[in-house]
């Protein structure tokens, strides 16, 4: 119990750290004792069950389903609004959780954003964010993966989509993987064999590492998924009957013809009532992904705005996005504390195509992972040492020296084990390796990491880490690129000639549209007419504008007219977006 | 001593022909004397026309042409293919398949006219002309002569010109202003077809009336005398609806449905057109399923209108050129195509055209594995035929009009009161002027067009065992030995197949109660049997990424032990699977 307090200390810390330099939403909520309901851990649940709690939420949140997956269950989404006349015409942020498929507990963690919505609507830092911006929260966007988790034979896979014949044997699906020894999960399978690539870590020999044959190391394991090799192939569980992932199955640098990107983009109902959610409610501007994939933790790869000029330019995140993308990451890292990177690439992945293709602010989160970090000692060690040393800098190990001159570091999957190792409660994370006698290989071993290793965090911790997720959350609806009449003033020339003058700003951080959407021109600019009533005509001037490009941060367009009017009733104008609000105004006389 | 068994196997049984009745007619003309189905080539038709043709030829050829509906456009047209096959022979999907579709582009409308004339030449033929027979026996067309239903039907109810609409009639905001479809062009004049505004600004316009034909307007480049031109271009035929200051500038839809396949699918911003994601568009879409539900296609033709061309990908040159074995395959067609359609070229899309990133014969070829062609139907070289001179100019299309359309196919510039423009005059060639052929050489066109499909489809696989020869190798071994043959130019597998998997390999089996197959393989050398490249499992069941090679064999040995009858057998997606019955004594 010492380390979930010790984290909760920290975040805290840090939270009150980040006070200064963020505005409003964060710095409100900080200062209120979180909910009873907040400390309950966040676990996950099988769909039908985060349906039915999705269902029952009521309260500020409108049930609204958006379509099925492939084998028929309910996609759904839950849209939070305050009392706002027409909340779904508000700026719309979209929190979208497991894509993947195999991120159950984002689902729980997605889910439990909106409770948390619903339950705290009635405080000043959610009725505030509510009042000014629309939530959509879809918390499992990929059921058919997400039911592995609860499946009677557990197995981590993404695909959902239809097989190819993977071993081109003319056969597909004929050789999936099965839990031999009965143990209700998918793990692995090693093989003592000369052709394998595999050595036992010399520092743990329970994890495995790739036999570098330039220091004259010959592997011994060859590795499969667990499994038969039914078609007698000498290979094992290498052709599942599914093959397409709803993940991979967008068109954003799609990859034709290979196996999990599916037959053609949006081939994955999922995929497409994904996209067709998007398409439908053009007020969203910014999108939270959780998955395995990170663009916060890690800079994205970027492109500067001259590689941009070929027709079909390099892939990326336009650099002046990059930079901004890039403030989120320190506010995220200082609200959640994450620092371990994500999963997964870009190809063909929704979160890529909400940006690239949507001109869509993508946020992609990845909440937790196996931690590679030495364990702690303890809370008490710790804190004495950080007494000690007068920093935060983190306590050494005292076998340090030691293992310097080994010279060798444990492979990652040996820091994993390391910290299992460390935490009594989390052994099932790891199937020790068992022998297992094979009906086509003889002699092998089955065992490895646990199916969702990686994607749970611990129950003790899951509460606090959800608790940071929100926070940060609540954090970016102030960020939301607003435009507003600041001013519309007339100047009387003299008998019923008046000058217009109108100015446009967008005070919030965000611009009206980012560097992707300038270039895709998928969302359209904002729209200022002036409109004139039966008494009015327009002697000079441009009679609608189309505003493209605002910048954040106070932002500016300005626009002159010279109008005849008898009353300045007669002149109005009105400005109109597609996520960035609207407003409208008569014209005053200027003083 | 080995003892010699040859027996020569005459393979992918078929139904004989039915005996053709005494020719009366006049079979050197394509479309004989007397056609069962009376359709005159010589007219474009509109939606419910061009149906109502394919459905007579229904029920007429019951036993060979059916129809089915695949999807529904966006204004809930019905998207129908008409399946061509004789079932006696085989099912559709069990033969190499021919998929012809026209007028995905809405104004490109007589690739409709010629998918039906492929279907009317076939089945006017069959029985009368041994290759039509052999084809209808040995192949399946897929024909779908509408891609873009609701385009075509705009395009004959609407007032258009020659270049539009290509899109179909999903709304679309082109300008961006949050309104959709709102400033098309406007009808001012009332001809049916949207020409031309010309105003008459003396001395302060770019252009002049050209002294031998006021009709035409000549540019007056800045001079140093100063001398400026009389009039002005102002556009399309219309207003500004939605009086934003600009004219025409968001007509219905705005999209182009032959950017939209998903090989090389760029979005909007890099391939104007394209939608928010792949086959967006239900048309597309559903006929993109239909591709992936038939293997069997081995061949595809888009009919398009215009410039004279046989177009084959890549789209774009970073995609890289296609594989050698089969650029050998386009090369072939689209050469015979150049023959057989005089002011043709057989080019290649990015290179010879522009680029074009997710066209559906891109599409076909380099997801699918399909030897695919764009053809775009009528050049107006074909006007004066081999008279370049006549063809060349600006004044070409005049003299053509004037001479043989009698001025018919151009409205004359005529005064209008515009409201904002205050007078202008309106005028120019009509939509079916330019981009269409006129009436008599539309039947030229739709024929020659149609053979250079049904080309295609000759060229579809067609395998064959050539030979199976069992020898004695003593101890109770035997060896088989099969030669497979590909008779056609288009090899049973694709190059870009093979190097992508793209759908099943080949399979080469060997079946007989009695006997084990001890090993099998591919001969890599005709004359020496031991050099085999054999398989490591299932000797019996021999697969092949590379497939048959277009007028080439495949040399199979098996060794056996045991004795009795068996069965050599190929099977693959694009051709009909054969058999051969094998004796070991
Ligand atoms: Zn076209």
């Amino acid at each position: 119990m010492n380390q979930p307090r010790a984290a909760a200390a920290r975040a805290l810390a840090l939270a009150a750290l980040c006070v200064p330099l963020f505005a409003q939403a964060a710095a409100q909520s900080d200062e209120q004792a979180p909910p009873a309901s907040a400390s309950k851990p966040v676990s996950s649940a099988p769909h039908a069950e985060l349906l039915a709690r999705a269902k029952a939420l009521g309260g500020v949140a409108t049930w609204t389903p958006y379509g099925r997956s492939r084998q028929g269950r309910e996609l759904f989404a839950l849209r939070i609004a305050g009392a706002a006349q027409k909340p779904e015409e508000l700026p719309a942020i979209l929190v979208v959780a497991n894509v993947d498929g195999t991120q159950p507990w984002t689902s729980a963690l997605a889910l439990q954003h909106a409770e948390q919505l619903v339950a705290r609507a009635a405080e000043p830092t959610v009725s505030a964010l509510l009042a000014s911006t629309c939530i959509y929260v879809v918390p499992c966007a990929n059921p058919d993966a997400h039911e592995r988790r609860f499946a009677a034979v557990q197995h981590e896979r993404e695909a959902t989509g239809p097989g190819v014949d993977n071993d081109r044997d003319g056969r597909s699906g004929e050789d999936p993987a099965s839990d031999l020894n009965g143990d209700g999960r998918i793990t692995q399978l090693r093989v003592r064999d000369p052709r394998g690539e595999w050595i036992a870590d010399p520092l743990d020999e329970r994890a495995l590492v790739k036999a570098d044959k330039t220091k004259g190391e010959r592997g011994v394991w060859r590795v499969w998924t667990e499994g038969r090799d039914l078609d007698r192939d000498e290979r094992v569980a290498e052709d599942e009957p599914l093959d397409a992932c709803v993940n991979r199955n967008f068109a954003a640098e799609w990859k034709e013809l290979a196996p999990e990107s599916g037959a053609f983009p949006t081939d994955e109902p999922e995929t497409l009532a994904l996209c067709e959610f998007v398409l439908q409610r053009p007020q969203i501007a910014l999108v939270v992904t959780y998955g395995a994939f990170d663009n916060l933790v890690e800079k994205p790869k970027s492109v500067a705005a001259d590689a941009l000029q070929k027709r079909v330019p390099q892939a990326g995140v336009v650099e002046a996005d990059a930079v901004l993308l890039a403030e989120y990451g320190k506010r995220y890292a200082e609200l959640t504390g994450v620092k371990h990177k994500g999963r997964g690439g870009d190809a063909g992945s929704w979160q890529t195509w909400a940006y690239a293709h949507r001109g869509l602010w993508s946020l992609a989160i990845n909440p937790w992972d196996l931690p590679l970090d030495a364990p702690e000692k303890s809370a008490e060690a710790k804190s004495e040492a950080k007494a000690e040393d007068g920093a935060a800098a983190p306590a050494k190990p005292e076998k340090d020296p030691k293992e310097k001159k080994d010279k060798r570091e444990p492979s990652e999957d040996a820091k994993r084990l390391r910290w299992i190792d460390a935490n009594a409660d989390e052994s099932w994370r790891f199937v020790p390796w068992q022998a297992f006698e094979h009906p086509e290989l003889g002699a092998c071993e089955i065992g490895g990491f646990a199916p969702f290793a990686r994607n749970e965090p611990p129950a003790a911790r899951s509460a606090e880490l959800a608790a940071a997720q929100f926070e940060f959350l609540l954090t970016l609806g102030a960020d939301l690129p607003r435009v507003r009449i600041e001013e519309f003033t007339a100047k009387a020339l003299g008998g019923d000639l008046h000058e217009l003058r109108a100015r446009i700003v967008n005070p919030s951080r965000l611009p009206l549209q980012n560097a992707s959407a300038l270039r895709t021109e998928a969302v359209r600019p904002a729209r200022l007419d002036l409109e004139l009533g039966a008494g009015a005509s327009l002697v000079a001037g441009e009679r609608l504008h189309l505003i493209r490009a605002l910048d954040g941060s106070g932002g500016r367009f300005e626009a002159r007219w010279l109008v005849r009017a008898a009353s300045l009733a007669d002149v109005r104008l009105k400005l109109s977006t597609q996520h960035a609000g609207s407003d409208a105004r008569v014209a005053e006389l200027a003083r | 001593m080995n003892t010699l068994l040859l027996s020569l196997a005459l393979l992918g049984a078929q139904a004989a022909p039915a005996t053709p009745a005494p020719d009366k007619s006049f079979s050197g003309l394509a479309a004989g004397a007397a056609p069962r189905v009376e359709i005159a080539w010589n007219r474009l038709y509109d939606y419910d026309e061009i149906h109502a043709h394919l459905d007579r030829l229904v029920a007429l050829y019951p036993q060979f042409l059916s129809m089915q509906v695949i999807g529904h456009s966006v204004e809930n047209r019905e998207m129908r293919v008409y399946t061509l096959t004789n079932p006696a022979t085989g099912a559709h999907d069990t033969k190499p398949a021919m998929w012809v579709d026209g007028n995905i582009h809405g104004n490109e409308v007589q690739g409709g006219e010629a998918v039906v004339y492929v279907a009317w030449y076939l089945l006017e033929n069959y029985g009368a002309v041994p290759r039509v027979t052999e084809l209808v026996d040995g192949a399946t067309f897929y024909l779908c002569p509408m891609l873009n239903p609701d385009g075509r039907a705009s395009w004959f109810r609407d007032a258009h010109n020659a270049s539009s609409s290509r899109s179909g009639r999903q709304p679309f905001d082109d300008d961006g202003d949050g309104l959709y479809d709102e400033d098309g062009s406007d009808d001012l004049d009332g001809d049916g077809s949207i020409t031309q505004m010309r105003k008459y600004t003396p001395g302060v316009g770019n252009l002049r009336l050209n002294p031998d034909d006021p009709r035409l307007m000549d540019p007056v480049p800045p001079n140093e005398r100063g001398v400026r031109g009389d009039w002005t271009m102002l556009g399309s035929e219309g207003f500004d609806n939605d009086g934003d200051g600009r004219n025409n500038e968001d007509a219905v839809g705005g999209y182009d449905m032959n950017r939209a396949w998903p090989s090389g699918w760029q979005p909007e911003w890099i391939q104007g057109g394209a939608g928010p994601y792949p086959l967006y568009w239900p048309e597309t879409r559903c006929v993109a399923r239909f591709w992936i539900a038939h293997p069997n296609i081995a061949g595809v033709q888009s009919y398009h209108n215009a410039g004279g061309m046989i177009l084959r990908g890549p789209g774009y040159e970073a995609f890289g050129e296609y594989p050698r074995d089969d650029v050998a395959v386009y090369d072939e067609l689209g050469r015979d195509g150049e023959a057989m359609l005089p002011y043709y070229r057989y080019m290649i899309i990015w290179k010879d055209l522009y680029s074009v990133f997710g066209g559906s014969v891109t599409y076909a070829y380099e997801s699918l594995g399909v030897i695919s062609f764009t053809n775009e139907l009528w050049n107006t070289d074909q006007m004066f035929g081999d008279r370049a001179e006549q063809n060349s100019g600006r004044g070409a299309n005049h003299k053509f009009d004037d001479r043989l359309l009698m001025g018919a196919g151009f409205t004359p510039w005529r005064k209008f009161n515009h409201p904002l423009y205050g007078e202008v005059e309106i005028g120019g060639f009509k939509k079916d002027v330019g981009r269409v052929p006129p009436s008599f050489l539309i039947e030229e066109m739709t024929h020659r067009n149609a053979l250079f499909a049904i080309r295609h489809a000759e060229a579809m696989p067609k395998v064959s065992i050539v030979s199976t020869v069992v020898s004695d190798l003593g101890g109770g071994l035997s060896a088989i030995d099969v030669e497979f043959r590909n008779e056609r130019i288009i090899p049973t597998r694709t190059a870009r197949a093979a190097q992508k998997g793209i759908g099943k390999p080949d399979l080469f089996t060997l079946e007989g109660a009695g006997i084990e197959v001890l090993a099998g393989g591919f001969r890599t050398d005709r004359f020496r049997p031991e050099r085999l490249d054999f398989a490591e499992r299932e000797p019996a069941a021999l697969r092949s990424e590379r497939g048959i090679p277009g007028r080439g064999e495949v040399r199979v040995r098996w060794i056996v032990r045991g004795r009795g009858d068996a069965t050599v057998r190929w099977q693959g997606e694009k051709a009909r699977a054969v058999s051969a019955p094998v004796k070991l004594p």
